[in-house]
């Protein structure tokens, strides 16, 4: 829980996390002049569809990632790191890209349609958001808690409860950001051939390019993602900042080889993908050539852009958050950044178009709308890491004689630095595989990686997008695990 | 204390590395203006790339281009445009479809400007007022799967494609997107909205296959998924190129009454308010001359030059030798959201 401090200290805190917040939420006033209530509408079927699509999609997601993690986390099985590496990687590339590098090995795949069938593709290719977050908090349970519940509980019952409800809070936060995530999507449905209202946005938009007709369906959905936002976000919250503290993390025990089969089905179809893209080269050889696809300037911007946006997310968040740990409007706060993520990224690009022109023609740098979104991830990772931070580890090291600074440096931040790890990687994943707000705000002569393969899919040989896709998978893990890297070589020497 | 440092200052660094290779400030000067020409793009990258560096090599101005393509089924660079509109960045679209360029007319996003050998152009390519500039043109054609169907076999009209034998067996792209959504227009343009809509619910009862856009038309015939797709004439190439088991045919060409297949320009725009006005107009004139169109006919885009006795694409019939589907571009282009309306009916899509 978050410890309140004295009210006159606690609104003095308050202040920066609340600019920071109200700086964030700046494009989106710019579109609130668009909007016209009288206008509003929305199709209900495609609607129902959406929220469909995403609940499971988010809850296969949620429990492939907690299982393959309570897995790997509790039990030392061979091959462990690998498989949870490779368990992981998934998150660098949007689920549209495995699912076509997997059509590539054989066509019949590409025959596959409806919902269901997009739904199981996103939940495995998103399932490690609920990994990441059960291995974070894995690392912080009370370590003979769950040591005394192996001796005394049969593995079904400890697994129900003892260590559900621990992980409520990961699994949770996993589903609501997975499903925030899949409300967004348009690309399976077209893919998959079926309706969404984020397809109905699309299509509306892509003909008339007039954002005043597209709004009327926009808005609705937004409306609907901030419901569930505030719905979520109370049982969430509570659960994230009420959950355990003081742990250490969960002492593996031995596990089979059969355990280790089980953790590496996601290995599978993410060879079945790769496969598929490198067949598509292996077929064109020896003319195949990776010259001219990108250039070093694209590859290095590409990598070193969501590292810098990962890293200035968590920065921003732990110079605005960390002083305001103790606030009285931290939950207020948290809960305002968790409707601020809800906000799709194409649409933060939109408003930060918007306030450009309002500055006179600004250029905004597309790492300013990455950003501003990944903001309310890393303090949603920062809340989770501090809510376990037992008091009485800050309380003693308020009694050594350092600087406020130090302290956190040297005393707190180390203790939630794997909270910090896990959202840095996420935020790297999702700022690498976007498009959206590269087309809307890059520069022009600039070009990016994924925005390439994109680009390159509408026409270019099956060799010529297979290299940009082999490309692109080695920038995007990469960049997640330099931006991983960040927090984790920082407070490594700490923990 | 030093750590946090350098981490503010690589967020920095990087932020300022993210703006990437930028323009040049529109007020630096008409020296620095002249040398540079902003170009957005929704033509595809590797075509469009081709022509910029012919234009380079040829003036030695440096082209700065962003890229959009309508088979990604986005609409960024256009929303760009139209969010740009007060302090534009942009000193040309060059749009792969006259769609979208009527749109942005009618978002009053370009400038009239009419280049230097438009009138070789036939008037019917072109806006009246010189808002666009049509050059280099796509057509749609069949493209069947040569093991499963006989060239005597295969379909000449797209009103084949209704019958009980071709039930299953064909596909086409997302008819809300790019050329389909084109053709689709076109339809209802010039049959009307009652026989246009019959005939796509004829398609749809006839179990069509509704492919995520035309190279996965391509693909899918290729593959012998399908025996016979509906799609551009330059996806079709492609496969032609790549020797998979396929052959294209032109539909709707034989008898007096044929539909024709239609003709799909790409489009050029003078954006109002361009940064770089004269080296604008300058692009746009090489843009929509002959030269240009024989890059884009000679390279795999395979497009047909718009100006009179311009060679075609190798493995494609001479223009002057097609019937071609005779409508009003700006018709088509006002009639898309009433065949996207129609079309979401019938499909579901």
């Amino acid at each position: 829980m978050i410890r309140i401090a004295r009210p006159w200290a606690s609104r003095v805190a308050a202040v920066p996390m609340g600019a920071l917040l109200a700086l964030l939420a700046a494009p989106l006033f710019v579109l609130i002049k668009h909007v016209s209530a009288d206008r509003l509408a929305t199709d209900w079927v495609s609607f129902g569809r959406t929220l469909g699509f995403a609940l499971t999609g988010a809850t296969v997601a949620t429990i492939t990632g907690g299982a393959i993690g309570v897995l790997l986390g509790t039990r030392e099985v061979p091959g462990r790191r690998a498989l949870f590496v490779l368990a992981v990687v998934p998150v660098a590339a949007p689920p549209a890209f495995w699912w076509l590098g997997a059509t590539r090995v054989t066509s019949l795949l590409g025959n596959v349609t409806g919902p269901w069938a997009a739904a199981a593709i996103a939940g495995f290719a998103l399932a490690p958001i609920a990994l990441l977050l059960v291995t974070a908090a894995l690392r912080q349970l009370p370590t003979h808690l769950y040591d005394a519940a192996r001796v005394a509980l049969p593995p079904m019952t400890r697994a129900r409860v003892v260590l559900l409800p621990l992980l409520g809070s990961a699994l949770a936060g996993g589903f609501v950001l997975t499903v925030i995530l899949l409300l967004g999507e348009s690309e399976l449905p077209f893919l998959f051939g079926f309706r969404t209202v984020m397809t109905d946005i699309v299509t509306t938009f892509a003909q008339s390019f007039d954002i005043r007709q597209t709004l009327p369906l926009v808005i609705p959905l937004l409306v609907a993602i901030l419901v569930l936002g505030v719905l979520t976000a109370r049982p969430l919250l509570r659960t994230v900042l009420k959950s355990s503290r003081g742990g250490r993390g969960v002492t593996r025990t031995p596990g089979s080889a059969v355990l280790s089969l089980c953790a590496a089905a996601p290995a599978a179809g993410l060879l079945l993908s790769i496969g598929g893209y490198a067949w598509a080269i292996l077929k064109a050889l020896p003319s195949a050539s990776p010259r001219g696809l990108a250039d070093a300037t694209t590859v290095m911007v590409s990598i070193i852009e969501p590292v810098g946006c990962a890293w200035s997310a968590v920065t921003l968040t732990l110079a605005a958050a960390y002083p305001a740990r103790r606030s009285s409007a931290m939950p207020a706060f948290l809960w305002l950044g968790l409707l601020l993520f809800c906000v799709p990224a194409a649409i933060y690009a939109i408003g930060w178009l918007g306030v450009g022109q309002i500055l006179g023609g600004l250029p905004i740098p597309p790492i300013v709308a990455y950003t501003s979104r990944a903001v309310p991830l890393s303090m949603l990772g920062f809340a989770v890491g501090y809510s376990r931070l037992p008091t009485s580890s800050e309380d003693a090291a308020a009694l050594v004689g350092v600087s406020p600074v130090q302290r956190a440096l040297l005393f707190v931040l180390p203790l939630i630095g794997w909270s910090l790890v896990a959202v840095s990687a996420l935020i790297a994943a999702l700022t690498f595989a976007d498009r959206d707000v590269a087309s809307l705000l890059l520069p022009p002569g600039a070009s990016r990686l994924t925005l390439n393969l994109y680009l390159a899919s509408a026409n270019a040989p099956s060799s010529t997008v297979g290299i940009l896709a082999l490309t692109v998978l080695v920038g995007a893990v990469t960049s997640v695990t330099l931006a991983a890297a960040g927090p984790a070589l920082l407070w490594r020497r700490r923990d | 204390m030093t750590r946090a440092i350098v981490i503010v200052g690589l967020g920095i660094a990087v932020a300022a590395a993210g703006c990437g290779k930028s323009q040049p400030s529109s007020t630096s000067g008409a020296q620095a203006g002249d040398r540079t020409v902003v170009v957005y793009s929704s033509a595809d990258k590797e075509f469009a790339e081709q022509i910029f560096r012919a234009y380079e090599a040829k003036t030695r101005v440096n082209v700065l281009p962003l890229y959009d393509t309508e088979e990604t089924k986005t609409a960024g660079l256009t929303a760009r445009l139209v969010g740009e509109k007060d302090h534009p960045k942009a000193d040309v679209f060059w749009s792969s479809d006259t769609s979208r360029a009527v749109a942005l007319v009618d978002q009053n996003v370009a400038e009239s400007y009419i280049p230097e050998g438009a009138s070789g152009i036939a008037s019917r390519f072109r806006s009246p007022t010189g808002l666009w500039t049509g050059f280099a043109a796509r057509i749609r054609v069949f493209l069947y799967n040569t093991g499963r169907i006989k060239p005597t076999e295969a379909p000449r009209s797209i009103l084949e494609l209704t019958q009980a034998r071709w039930r299953g067996r064909f596909a086409f792209a997302n008819p809300h997107f790019g050329t389909m959504s084109f053709h689709a227009a076109a339809l209802f343009t010039k049959w009307g909205d009652a026989r246009a809509t019959t005939f796509f619910e004829s398609l749809k009862a006839n179990d069509a296959v509704v492919a995520a856009g035309n190279s996965d038309v391509k693909d899918r015939v290729a593959d012998g998924r399908v025996d016979i797709g509906l799609l551009d004439e330059d996806d079709a190439v492609v496969a032609l190129r790549e020797k998979k088991a396929v052959a294209l045919l032109i539909p709707d060409q034989d008898g007096p009454d044929a539909l024709g297949t239609p003709l799909m320009p790409n489009a050029a725009l003078l954006i109002r308010g361009a940064p770089h006005p004269g080296a604008a107009r300058r692009f746009i004139d090489f843009l929509t001359s002959e030269e240009a169109e024989r890059i884009l006919a000679a390279s795999d885009a395979a497009q047909y030059p718009l100006h009179p006795g311009g060679k075609g694409p190798e493995l494609l019939p001479a223009l002057a030798g097609l019937r071609v589907m005779d409508v009003d571009y700006a018709a088509v282009a006002r009639k898309l959201p009433t065949m996207d309306a129609t079309m979401k009916t019938i499909f579901g899509l």
